[in-house]
């Protein structure tokens, strides 16, 4: 993104002229005190918002956004909310599940480690495991970029950094998360940032 | 502050329309002299048995109609689509629970004459008024951040509205089933003016002076409600 300037119904700027540039496979935290735009940048990236000025240039082919609360239908099952990803309108509403998209959504949850977990209901999941069914979901979009807002902010210590783990180390997948702790991002992360005053400053 | 302005206006009121100026120990008389003429009638139970069929036929056809034609309707008026067409809706909405269904049957009458069809007809248009207002409320109250990450799934018009339905899907359980208790207790007021069901019975013998039978139809229709109840209060808590 080039220059990009963003307030909300002609508030305060949040967002004043931030350059940022990711590639393939990029690894990259965002750090900053709560309100200062963090999560709309996100949104921005992930075209949920438009800039009020400057320049979004996407070259990935799939964007996969995950809020802070995840957005998982907590009624349905770990592998529905996955599956629910890749159903059109009318395989949703008539309820058709190919074997093969089934299939498919068991090889996502295996890939963040939760097969186990398929015909479970959400909302009996803890933190991180629905957290692996987002990241699941996300992977079920063939998603080459993840948006990740918060993604372990009320996880412990030790759920916290095997998230990070599993969402750091999918192939071929490019990883932009919001975060709060320093110490696990530069852990897991290869660049950090700080969003402060709307200008993105780089950390490492 | 507001306790006082209540007991004053009711006072107020109350002597404006002459409440206190009825006759109370005639009116409890009228009541008791009522009570005693009443005795229970056999056949009625039967007339009143086939009274409660209709009465659930037309409620539970209506409930379902109108559960259909909400749903998308209520999409819509959730502003899933363009915004012009979610004002459009919204008013047409207000308007057809604007209408008492008393008086949507009184139309249906008309129109189609006295009977089931008419009191069937009547409801639909009532309850898709009121359902419409209640499903758009259950969409509107979604979580946004479920509605941003459903958006960035690429879930947009039908299936965006499928994924909140199935999100917030005990909300629309709990607003069906008020309304089939809605449309249940409506159903046997609406016969009152020719459109079926228990009403209408009720009313043929209160005509015919027989209130025996017509308090034998209340008495059945007090059980139903109380089984109908039951049953509503163990499907709330299974969904």
């Amino acid at each position: 993104m080039k220059s990009v300037y963003f307030s909300y119904n002609g508030g305060p700027s949040l967002l004043s002229g931030i350059d940022f540039t990711l590639g393939r496979n990029d690894h990259v935290a965002v750090l900053g005190k709560s309100g200062v735009g963090k999560t709309t940048f996100l949104k921005i990236i992930a075209g949920l918002l438009k800039p009020l000025r400057g320049e979004v240039v996407n070259n990935f082919s799939k964007v996969s956004y995950i809020p802070q609360n995840l957005g998982l239908v907590e009624t349905a099952t770990a592998l529905e909310n996955v599956m629910y990803a890749s159903l059109d309108s009318l395989g949703l509403f008539l309820g058709v599940w190919k074997r093969q998209r089934r299939e498919e959504a068991l090889k996502c949850l295996s890939a963040v480690g939760i097969s186990h977990l398929a015909d479970a209901k959400v909302s009996s999941l803890s933190g991180g495991e629905r957290q692996r069914v987002a990241i699941a979901r996300a992977l079920m979009q063939k998603a080459d970029l993840i948006l990740a807002d918060e993604p372990v902010a009320n996880l412990d210590l030790d759920t916290a950094s095997s998230v990070l783990k599993t969402l750091t180390s999918l192939s071929d997948v490019a990883v932009v998360a919001v975060m709060h702790d320093v110490d696990l991002a530069m852990e897991y992360f290869q660049r950090g940032y700080k969003l402060e005053g709307g200008r993105l400053i780089q950390l490492w | 502050m507001i306790i006082p302005l209540l007991i004053s206006t009711a006072i107020a009121l109350g002597f404006l329309l002459g409440v206190f100026q009825a006759d109370y120990h005639k009116a409890f008389q009228n009541l008791i002299l009522f009570w005693r003429e009443i005795s229970l009638d056999a056949e009625a139970v039967s007339v009143g048995l086939y009274a409660l069929y209709e009465t659930v036929l037309i409620s539970v056809f209506a409930t379902a109609t109108a559960v259909l034609i909400s749903v998308p309707l209520a999409a819509v008026a959730a502003g899933f689509w363009h915004k012009a067409l979610a004002v459009a809706v919204r008013t047409a909405a207000t308007f057809m629970r604007a209408v008492p269904a008393l008086l949507w049957a009184v139309l249906t009458v008309v129109m189609f004459g006295p009977g089931v069809v008419a009191g069937a007809v009547a409801l639909v248009v009532y309850s898709v008024g009121y359902l419409t207002k209640l499903f758009y409320e259950t969409f509107e109250n979604v979580d946004r951040g479920f509605v941003d990450a459903m958006r960035a799934i690429g879930a947009r018009g039908l299936k965006l509205a499928h994924l909140v339905y199935l999100q917030q899907r005990r909300q629309f359980i709990t607003n069906i089933i008020f309304i089939l208790e809605y449309n249940i207790r409506t159903a046997t007021i609406i016969g009152f003016v020719g459109a079926g069901g228990v009403g209408y019975y009720i009313a043929q013998y209160i005509n015919l002076l027989q209130y025996g039978a017509a308090a034998t139809i209340v008495l059945t229709t007090f059980l139903f409600v109380l089984i109908l109840e039951g049953t509503s209060y163990f499907l709330r808590r299974r969904f």
